[in-house]
């Protein structure tokens, strides 16, 4: 047997021991299934109603969706280089196992290939989750045949693969030909990675005026997005290999499908050559860089942003101060942030480009709204991925903070308030910024800044919470924290969270100015019962999940 | 066995190793003594083919680690200082998955490993749930399964309780008079005192003294124990530097 097939034999074993350790454990694998079911069932519907609404547009509907499904693919596209990007890195040359297999009789071509279907897997599993709710829906709506599903499987499989395949051979050569270690490799990464994205979205916010005539505004909204039918694109290539079976135009689809695999093919050879020569200089090289930093204890700008904790008693402090180092001094984590702002300023600086002040009031109601959706569940993402991640992360150090006079339930605190205060300062600003820019009355201010606090207090304790709840104290690597049980609950929660706040809130809105059906009486009395209800629901996701951290904190032996 | 030729090894401006020289017999026992940051895990990562060297070449073998890497290896076995180790698998998986990596013919073997380091009860739970030894205990087990003609090995007693610290002390006296070469690094001084045949001083990324016990005391014109050779040695070379 190859030790290509003894690696993957061992990749089934440890996947095969993980469902093991679950076989006592009824309640984590239904809560699994149901929350996974739920979230599947719950985007079904969600995309079927939008199809069928779609289908309701007179004469354009199948153009719309046309022009949809090359755009979801480009936009697709462009997400799975960025995140095939980020985990490339970090997985081609993370410590520990890979240290472990370089020191092992295998080829660096079979430690490669084995590590690069791990990156193929991690980008492309969340569009592989949407999808399916997705097409299903499609296939659903339209009455679409069982073939529909075996060709889509056919083209998403080398779309996915030679996507992953840019993003591993982009983080080769940067790290080995362009002789990039550490920090550097992640920002030359994500600058490359991330100008398709900050373009997608400049596209996205600088749409022209919205015109009433909804054939004008579909040309104009769709020939603004000209890129998504470049040739030269493999999201091009799978979307138009869709419609053309669509079509029953099999021989034209197979070209589109010959294309994407070849093509996929073509660099799979490529990784593979390029992989024996490049990959252990291009390892060696990384290694070489973690022995090189050099900590500066004069000025720099972490040192002044910890400087500004410097009134709190001694030991938060330093417990705050060693919180905010070790995430700015690990690429991992600052680079990943810093997109997600990029992508809030130029969303925020777009906005200036509508004319908001031409629009009905309705309308800014519904951006208004939209807005504070949109920032939920950015922040939901944001507080999943950075904030639960935290307490494993103190990891195998924790008996120093068991050992010191501070005791965990205080750490818990600690990092709630900081996550808290961070996270209500920053959506709070940007929320009110937005507000300014769209001229909205003083009530949808209050409602806003309300939202913002309940969703700021919600999300963080249930990150903080759930954190500390699910906590996998073994690993280092913050993104696979994330990726367990717990991670994924805390997702999933926060999505829901944001929805029933969003859902809540937009009731008396819509009623009043969009269905004009009540009365501004009426309308103040509903907007008053359902900020009662959120801050009911904010209240229990606020209290339990942090109840909870404090219980197993508590009997938590090391 | 292994061979060294002016090896050198630089992190950016950082040099962790310079010029190095050395030739290691077949059944010898070398070790490397060296304070904090001198470059000996670097040295032995660059002959296990773990790290690139800026300039030289390795032997292990006859065979060069960084172009005939995959038959070098076959012939070395490695434990670092922490080891890795599959946590999600037991110890017997995880030694049946290195037995196949080096094709190791004698399907006994990892039950001979396990009953030798006494991990045979606890050889189907998880590694997750190891002590430190223990984990040390499979490392060492799983570097030995292919009987290595190199074995490299970085502190070897650390989290080994006294009883495993003789056994692996007597497993290494044992493989080396049957030919295997130990290239170990300890800070355990007595333990390079009871085990070596050979020991190489390296300070500052430099090879400063290398010989027998009986050598450097004269190198270091001293007639005291291990601790004292190596004091004087490396204080010396730190005044010669500063």
């Amino acid at each position: 047997m190859s030790s290509f097939l003894k690696l993957l034999r061992l990749r089934l074993r440890i996947l095969r021991n993980l469902l093991l350790r679950y076989k006592g454990s009824w309640f984590k694998v239904l809560v699994i299934f149901f929350f996974s079911l739920s979230f599947l069932l719950g985007m079904f519907f969600l995309f079927r109603e939008g199809f069928q609404f779609i289908k309701t547009i007179p004469l354009i509907s199948d153009l719309v969706i046309n022009r949809l499904f090359y755009f979801l693919f480009l936009f697709t596209f462009f997400l799975m280089l960025f995140s095939s990007v980020l985990t490339s890195y970090s997985t081609f040359f993370s410590q520990g196992e890979t240290d472990l297999l370089v020191s092992l009789p295998i080829s660096f071509r079979v430690i490669f290939t084995h590590k690069f279907l791990e990156i193929a897997f991690y980008t492309s599993w969340s569009f592989i989750f949407l999808g399916i709710p997705f097409f299903s829906a499609y296939a659903v709506i339209n009455h679409l045949p069982a073939s529909f599903y075996v060709v889509m499987v056919i083209l998403v499989i080398p779309f996915v693969l030679l996507t992953s395949e840019l993003g591993a051979l982009f983080t080769l050569l940067l790290s080995r030909v362009m002789a990039l270690k550490g920090w550097r490799i992640y920002i030359a990464g994500l600058l490359v990675a991330s100008i398709p994205i900050f373009y997608f979205l400049y596209k996205i916010f600088s749409l022209p005026p919205i015109p009433s005539d909804l054939f004008t505004m579909v040309r104009k909204v769709f020939s603004h997005f000209q890129l998504s039918q470049h040739t030269y694109l493999p999201s091009y290539w799978v979307a138009k290999g869709l419609f053309l079976f669509l079509q029953g135009e099999t021989g034209k689809m197979n070209k589109y499908i010959l294309l994407l695999y070849s093509f996929s093919f073509l660099l799979s050879g490529l990784l593979l050559l390029l992989s024996e020569f490049l990959y252990f200089p291009a390892f060696s090289n990384v290694r070489g860089s973690l022995r090189e930093k050099r900590i500066s204890r004069k000025f720099s700008p972490l040192n002044l942003l910890t400087s500004f904790f410097s009134f709190l008693p001694g030991k938060y402090r330093a417990l705050v101060q060693k919180d905010i180092k070790n995430f700015f001094r690990d690429p991992r984590q600052w680079s990943q942030f810093l997109i997600f702002f990029g992508i809030l300023a130029v969303y925020i600086i777009n906005l200036r480009s509508y004319r908001y002040f031409a629009v009905t009031p309705s309308f800014k109601m519904m951006i208004s709204l939209v807005n504070i959706a949109a920032m939920g569940f950015i922040l939901s993402t944001l507080t999943t991925r950075f904030m639960f991640p935290q307490m494993s992360l103190e990891g195998k150090r924790i008996w120093i903070i068991k050992l010191s006079s501070l005791t965990l339930r205080e750490v818990l605190w600690e990092k709630f308030y900081l996550t808290f205060a961070f996270c209500f300062l920053v959506v709070a600003l940007l929320s009110n910024l937005t507000n300014v820019l769209l001229q909205v009355s003083p009530l949808l201010y209050l409602v806003g800044n309300i939202l913002v606090l309940c969703m700021s207090l919600s999300l963080t304790s249930l990150s903080v919470g759930l954190g500390a709840v699910f906590p996998d104290f073994s690993s280092d690597n913050p993104a696979r924290i994330v990726s367990g049980f717990g991670g994924t609950v805390n997702f999933i929660l926060g999505i829901i969270y944001v929805l029933l706040v969003v859902s809540l809130i937009s009731i008396p809105f819509s009623l009043r100015y969009i269905l004009m059906k009540i009365n501004d009486r009426v309308f103040i009395v509903l907007v008053k019962i359902a900020i009662t209800w959120i801050s009911g629901i904010t209240f229990f996701s606020v209290f339990f999940p942090l109840r909870y951290a404090c219980r197993k904190l508590e009997k938590l032996e090391i | 066995m292994i061979e060294i030729k002016n090896l050198s090894k630089k992190f950016g401006n950082i040099v962790a190793v310079k010029s190095l020289n050395l030739r290691i017999e077949k059944g010898e026992l070398f070790i490397l003594l060296g304070p904090n940051g001198a470059g000996k895990t670097t040295t032995m990562k660059l002959i296990t083919g773990l790290l690139r060297p800026t300039e030289g070449e390795i032997w292990v073998g006859g065979y060069s680690v960084l172009r005939e890497y995959m038959m070098a290896k076959r012939l070395i076995g490695y434990i670092p200082d922490t080891p890795y180790v599959y946590e999600k698998l037991s110890a017997r998986e995880f030694l049946h998955f290195i037995q196949d990596i080096y094709q190791v013919e004698n399907k006994h073997k990892v039950e001979e490993l396990l009953e030798l380091f006494h991990l045979r009860e606890e050889a189907d739970r998880l590694i997750e749930e190891y002590s430190h030894g223990m984990k040390q205990k499979v490392a060492i087990a799983s570097a030995l399964i292919h009987n290595p003609k190199v074995l490299i090995i970085d502190e070897p007693l650390v989290g080994l309780d006294p009883r495993s610290a003789r056994l692996l002390k007597d497993i290494l006296k044992k493989k080396v008079k049957d030919g295997m070469t130990v290239f170990l690094s300890t800070h355990t001084l007595s333990l390079a005192e009871e085990l070596s045949h050979r020991i190489g001083i390296i300070n500052e990324s430099k090879l400063i003294a290398v010989g027998t016990l009986k050598e450097l005391r004269e190198k270091a014109k001293t007639t005291g124990n291990l601790e004292e050779v190596f004091l004087r040695l490396t204080e010396e070379e730190s005044e010669l530097f500063s």
